[in-house]
């Protein structure tokens, strides 16, 4: 990300950012409500556009000043946003089929693609079951899985485990950790927790809301 | 739900006073239909089931149903959904505009199309509902586009086509609420006498009027009555179940989802919806309005007809006011206290508001025509309880929902802080819903106002309201004369919601 700004309503949302994320590493923004974290994460994710500045996904431009140069879908990044937004009328094989839908793999590879990703996220056993029929972690497993099951370029979390109690924020926190690692996907999180931030990245990046000056 | 002997007392008078008024007339005929000494006979049931007119009347009655249904889906569906994603300016307005068909009784369009086509048949039957309704269908559509949450589509959007979005992830949510409205739209269809009277088709509800109103034979017109009763409540019950499906979440503010920004989709909604508009209101009003011209100042239609206006205004604003305040403790009770069962209950209120209306009438002649109730029937008063009767509901599933909007810790602090169930009702509650009870009273205004099924079975003799004045010419007047009396019912019920709506227009913009 290229000195990026972005303004909403004439508010600076994002002022003047840049920043890299190494190959298989870990990034974390870290700041207070309306600093701009999510604002920056959706920009890389191409749901929303850079006023100003760039956006490079490995040697592609993917935005540029308002321009989306890649749509969100052609960019092959894995977004666990941070209601999760699991589809209510999908079961979880449902969901990991529609993902794959997109892709380039075989339809006759889906079957296995999607029982190693559901092993990986350890809900294998819940293949047929529908979100409301899951319990909050598995429902956090399950939209990693999502996100995760076409090896994409990017992960990107949004507050992952903002809604969980401590006890198995800490359990998935080391289990994300392990699996980024055997997976080999650089990730950017966004979280006001400093001490998530400590166990998902390898670096952080402090973000602070826009002076007043360009609120106006 | 903290407990309150004043409440239950508010609620209780309301419930007795809806059950007496709307359940018993439709009960009693079903009642009468399956058990009275008039109903159940084999012969008659057998005459119903197996006759081959009867069973032509049920193949027009369904037909008319599902063609209405399908015509204003196919209108109400793409609309709806321009509506809540192709960003227009003037989205307001122009929901507005598409909603008027809705406020204009549905025997004048299909009068006004008389006029236009010529055409008394069963497809036109189906084009006029069809037409008249489909912005029940619009409206939910818009609805349910709105309330599927954009996260869901974004988190779809990261990895598939906005199409493929729409179509896997968008439109099965938004699904159960259409097909609710599509529902709702057929049993509307099928309860309705006013467009099969005038356009000669053959259907129930004529059946029932005229096994009554002409025969002379009660025990007919409730063999008849009781399979479109059976109907509506079965299709009523699936459109409460598809509506209690609850896979709408609301938007939140970040998300944009799949909208259609394009300046060519833009383009495309404002046109389709100003052709809709100029099709399903601008010419049948123009039709009318082409016929009016020819009409002698003075003669005929106008004679008399004053006085049915302002028994119209009179027995519409009454009947508004009481199904409101009847319709507020039915909805509060549905809202607060009805835990198990609301799918039936919902149910019931969907086929209350969707028995025929003359059916109802046939009940409320049957109840009402008593020494002791004499100083109200064979008086106008009867026509406020015809009309109170059927729309209440509508004004209980209105009231029911707003109130569910407010948040019941509102009233638990009142009622800690020392204020008894009327101040909290007074003080607490109804002014966070006030926009629901006036909605809830300008449309059962407008809703009364045209109201002819019932009000031509009950309206005592010597005596009529604007819609029976104009349904009862329309055999024996000028077309000129009738056409103007028509435009009379459409200002009536188009005004008050113009005028609505510029109010909040003003509002807003201030």
């Amino acid at each position: 990300m290229h000195r990026v700004t972005k303004h909403f309503d004439g508010t600076s949302a994002v002022a003047d950012l840049s920043f890299d994320i190494p190959d298989a590493g870990a990034v974390a923004l870290v700041g207070p409500s309306g600093c701009g974290k999510t604002t920056v994460l959706r920009i890389v994710a191409g749901l929303e556009t850079p006023d100003t500045g760039e956006v490079w996904l490995g040697d592609d431009r993917v935005a540029a000043d308002g321009k989306l140069i890649v749509a969100p879908h052609r960019r092959r990044i894995g977004l666990v946003p941070q209601d999760l937004a699991l589809w209510p009328h999908m079961s979880v094989t449902r969901h990991l089929e529609f993902v794959l839908g997109s892709s380039r793999i075989p339809r006759s590879d889906y079957r296995n693609t999607i029982d190693e990703t559901l092993r990986l996220a350890r809900i294998g056993r819940l293949a047929g079951r529908f979100p409301h029929q899951l319990s909050g972690g598995e429902q956090q497993r399950l939209a990693l899985a999502r996100a995760l099951v076409v090896a994409p370029r990017l992960l990107l979390l949004d507050e992952p485990f903002s809604s969980l109690d401590a006890e198995l924020r800490t359990e998935l926190q080391q289990e994300l950790v392990q699996l980024r690692r055997r997976l080999k996907v650089p990730m950017l999180a966004v979280t006001h927790d400093r001490q998530e931030a400590g166990v998902l990245a390898d670096s952080i990046i402090e973000m602070r809301p826009a002076p007043p000056a360009l609120r106006a | 739900m903290f407990p309150d002997r004043s409440r239950t007392t508010f609620i209780a008078i309301g419930l007795a006073a809806f059950g007496a008024l709307s359940v018993l007339p439709a009960g009693y005929m079903l009642a009468q239909s399956l058990l009275g000494p008039a109903g159940l006979s084999p012969d008659a049931y057998a005459a119903v089931v197996f006759d081959a007119r009867q069973r032509q009347l049920l193949a027009n009655t369904l037909q008319l149903g599902v063609g209405a249904a399908l015509v204003a889906a196919l209108i109400g569906i793409p609309l709806g959904f321009a509506l809540a994603r192709v960003p227009v300016r003037a989205v307001r307005v122009l929901r507005v505009l598409l909603a008027a068909p809705l406020a204009v009784p549905p025997y004048i369009l299909a009068l006004a199309w008389v006029y236009i086509a010529g055409s008394y048949s069963l497809p036109a039957a189906v084009l006029v509902l069809g037409a008249g309704f489909f912005p029940l269908v619009m409206l939910a559509t818009e609805a349910a586009a709105r309330a599927v949450s954009g996260d869901l589509e974004e988190a779809g959007l990261m990895v598939a086509t906005p199409l493929r979005v729409l179509r896997n992830i968008t439109f099965p949510l938004m699904w159960p609420l259409v097909a609710a409205s599509m529902l709702l739209v057929f049993v509307l269809a099928i309860s309705e006498f006013g467009v099969p009277g005038l356009l000669r088709v053959r259907v129930f509800t004529t059946e029932v009027f005229t096994a009554f109103a002409a025969l002379f034979d009660f025990r007919q017109a409730t063999a008849l009555a009781l399979p479109l009763v059976v109907l509506t409540a079965a299709v009523a019950t699936a459109a409460s179940r598809l509506a209690h499906a609850g896979r709408l979440t609301y938007r939140s503010g970040r998300s944009h989802g799949v909208r259609l920004r394009g300046r060519h989709w833009r383009i495309v909604a404002v046109l389709a919806a100003f052709g809709t508009i100029i099709v399903t209101v601008g010419l049948p009003v123009g039709a009318l309005a082409r016929e009016a011209v020819g009409a002698t100042r003075g003669a005929g239609a106008t004679s008399g007809a004053g006085q049915a206006i302002v028994n119209s205004v009179i027995s519409s604003v009454a009947a508004a006011g009481m199904a409101t305040a009847i319709g507020l403790a039915v909805g509060y009770w549905r809202a607060r206290l009805v835990t198990r069962g609301t799918v039936a209950i919902d149910a019931l209120l969907v086929t209350l508001f969707a028995v025929p209306s003359t059916v109802v009438g046939i009940g409320l002649i049957a109840l009402w025509n008593r020494a002791a109730l004499s100083a109200v029937y064979g008086t106008m008063g009867m026509v406020v309880v015809g009309a109170v009767a059927r729309f209440t509901p509508v004004a209980a599933v209105l009231l029911a929902g707003a109130i569910r909007q407010v948040t019941v810790t509102t009233e638990e602090v009142a009622a800690v802080g020392g204020a008894g169930w009327r101040r909290v009702l007074l003080n607490v509650l109804i002014p966070q819903i006030r926009p629901a009870l006036a909605a809830s009273g300008l449309v059962v205004f407008v809703l009364a106002f045209g109201e002819i099924g019932t009000t031509i079975l009950v309206s005592p003799p010597g005596e009529s309201t604007l819609p029976i004045r104009v349904y009862t010419m329309i055999a024996n007047a000028p077309a000129s004369q009738v056409a103007r009396l028509a435009l009379v019912q459409v200002a009536a019920a188009l005004l008050p919601l113009l005028a609505v709506a510029t109010v909040r227009s003003a509002r807003r913009a201030a």
